[in-house]
């Protein structure tokens, strides 16, 4: 274990690192503060739509209709199927006669229109409700193929437009961040590059008068973190600040919106950020050290 | 404490900087290492503290072999060495006594035994009164005395001085001998590096002779003429 006062003389040489590369080590924190608070603007957005898929529960309805022929063991297997899928919460079939059924309950007086049809021109319907997911369309799709099938229809347009944002703010959101993610990574390492050939005459004397490898590297880890967790700060501050901003507004013009805003969800994203900005620091600074203390 | 088979240096230019060194130097014993300039001195004794590792052969440093070490190992091996460096290696941009003491702090010694063994090792070098100084702010000969002082600090069992008095006059050089020879009466073994011939001939220790890579003499109360062989 590593004893205190080494602790303390690690610490105050990476502090001097930072004075001696002081441009560099702003531009450094600067980087990585933009790239975390990207990161937190992403996981804000998705949380709140995936909260908005939450409060969909109940609403995800996906209706297929049968062919007139189809077969008691075409049904059943079917029916097999749905029953292993995860997603599917529970299912209804409604037969031609209880759909005409229906319908004349909803056409009230108007359902006379319906007594000179010579046969019941309804399908037998299966009607699906799903957990929240993204895969509605999929699933749709996958069931939809089976030739007994003549057709179906999911509950409410709206709803796979926000299934289509959420996946495409998964995609892209991945990209960017690991984008951003191996920016940091790189521009850090560069910093921790520069302190090391500032420090190079340093590091061969403690290497020659016996310093272990861990000794040698601790400042410049202890550097880079130091980065990471400014720059995490910064970008939590800045988080916090914007999404409490942009809550009000949008409360304000559509009041009945559910937002992300329970402070244990919001802390747990802001933690999840500062120890990024820790791991990106760490690794930052093995990536330069790799090169030039073997 | 010492001990060479066969050991041979090549570097990757193919320079042959040793060849077929046997060598066995005991606890406690004063050595002079002589020869022409690029004989292959300085690279004998990195080889002895493992800056630089054979291209053949065995080296045994108190019993261990040297090149089976692990990376981990090697720092305490170094620990165990204390080298002066010809070109004196000291950081500008620290005094005098936070170099002595930056050989402590970095293996991680306790407080208050850098400010005490510091201090001791400065006294020891005559440089108490100047501890404050930068290295630029000494002369050759005191920065010379830093880098032993640093080289000592640890309480080596074995010293590795290479070119010592090479860019001092006659009589500091002299000085300089004196420290060393107190402090191998102290129990280290020292080996010293030099082409200086006066002053191997006024000391009368043993003297080991390189010429292009290989020992050609071996005395004990030797001496060292420039046109010998
Ligand atoms: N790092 C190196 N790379 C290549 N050749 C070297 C290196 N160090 C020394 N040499 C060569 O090895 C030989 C011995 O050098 P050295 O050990 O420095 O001799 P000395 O210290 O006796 O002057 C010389 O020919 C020198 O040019
Ligand atoms: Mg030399």
């Amino acid at each position: 274990m590593m004893k205190f006062n080494t602790l303390v003389y690690h610490f105050r040489q990476s502090l001097n690192g930072f004075k001696r590369s002081g441009i560099m080590a702003m531009a450094t924190i600067s980087t990585v503060a933009a790239s975390l608070m990207i990161l937190g603007a992403f996981l804000l957005f998705h949380g709140n739509l995936n909260l908005l898929l939450h409060n969909l529960q109940g609403q995800l309805k996906v209706n297929f209709y049968l062919r007139d022929g189809a077969s008691e063991r075409e049904i059943s297997e079917f029916i097999q199927g749905l029953k292993q899928e995860t997603v599917v919460r529970d299912f209804e079939i409604i037969s031609k006669a209880d759909a005409l059924d229906l319908l004349r309950k909803d056409l009230g007086e108007d359902s006379v229109l319906l007594d000179n049809l010579s046969r019941n021109p309804l399908p037998n319907t299966i009607t699906v409700t799903l957990h929240p997911t993204e895969e509605i369309r999929t699933f749709r799709e996958k069931y939809s193929a089976n030739p007994m099938i003549e057709s179906s229809s999911s509950g409410k347009d709206w709803v796979e437009q926000i299934l289509n944002l959420i996946h495409l703010a998964k995609v892209s959101g991945t990209f960017i961040v690991v984008f951003l993610g191996l920016a940091s990574l790189f521009i850090i390492s560069n910093t921790i590059r520069l302190t090391v050939f500032a420090r190079r005459h340093e590091i061969e004397i403690m290497r020659l008068v016996g310093a272990t490898n861990w000794f040698i590297r601790s400042p410049f880890l202890m550097e880079g973190v130091l980065q990471g967790i400014a720059g995490a700060l910064i970008a939590t501050l800045f988080l916090a600040f914007g999404y409490g901003l942009l809550q009000d507004r949008l409360l304000l013009f559509f009041p009945e919106l559910k937002l992300l805003s329970s402070q244990a969800d919001l802390i747990q994203l802001y933690l999840k950020l500062f120890f990024l900005g820790i791991a990106l620091g760490l690794l930052g600074s093995l990536l330069s050290l790799r090169k030039f203390l073997v | 404490m010492i001990q060479m088979f066969q050991v041979s240096k090549v570097y990757s230019n193919q320079n042959k900087a040793l060849d077929q060194i046997n060598l066995h130097i005991d606890k406690g014993e004063f050595v002079f290492l002589v020869g022409p300039s690029g004989a292959g001195k300085t690279t004998l004794m990195r080889l002895i503290f493992r800056d630089e590792v054979p291209s053949s052969g065995s080296i045994l440093i108190d019993g261990r072999n040297i090149e089976r070490l692990s990376a981990g190992a090697i720092p305490y091996l170094r620990r165990s060495i204390g080298v002066v460096f010809q070109d004196f290696k000291l950081l500008q941009d620290k005094s005098a006594w936070e170099n002595v003491a930056f050989a402590l702090r970095v293996v991680e010694a306790p407080a208050h035994e850098i400010e005490i063994r510091t201090n001791q090792a400065l006294d020891m070098m005559g440089l108490g009164h100047k501890k404050h100084h930068l290295p630029s702010e000494l002369s050759g000969g005191e920065q010379q005395r830093v880098c032993i002082a640093r080289a000592l600090v640890n309480d080596p069992a074995i010293l590795l001085t290479d070119e010592p008095t090479g860019n001092l006059d006659p009589e500091l050089g002299y000085e300089i001998m004196k420290v060393l020879l107190d402090i191998n009466s102290r129990g280290t073994t020292v080996l010293v590096a030099t082409h200086d011939a006066t002053l191997v001939n006024r000391l009368q220790r043993r003297v080991l002779h390189l010429r292009n890579g290989k020992i050609v003499k071996d005395s004990l109360r030797g001496t060292y003429h420039h046109d010998e062989i």
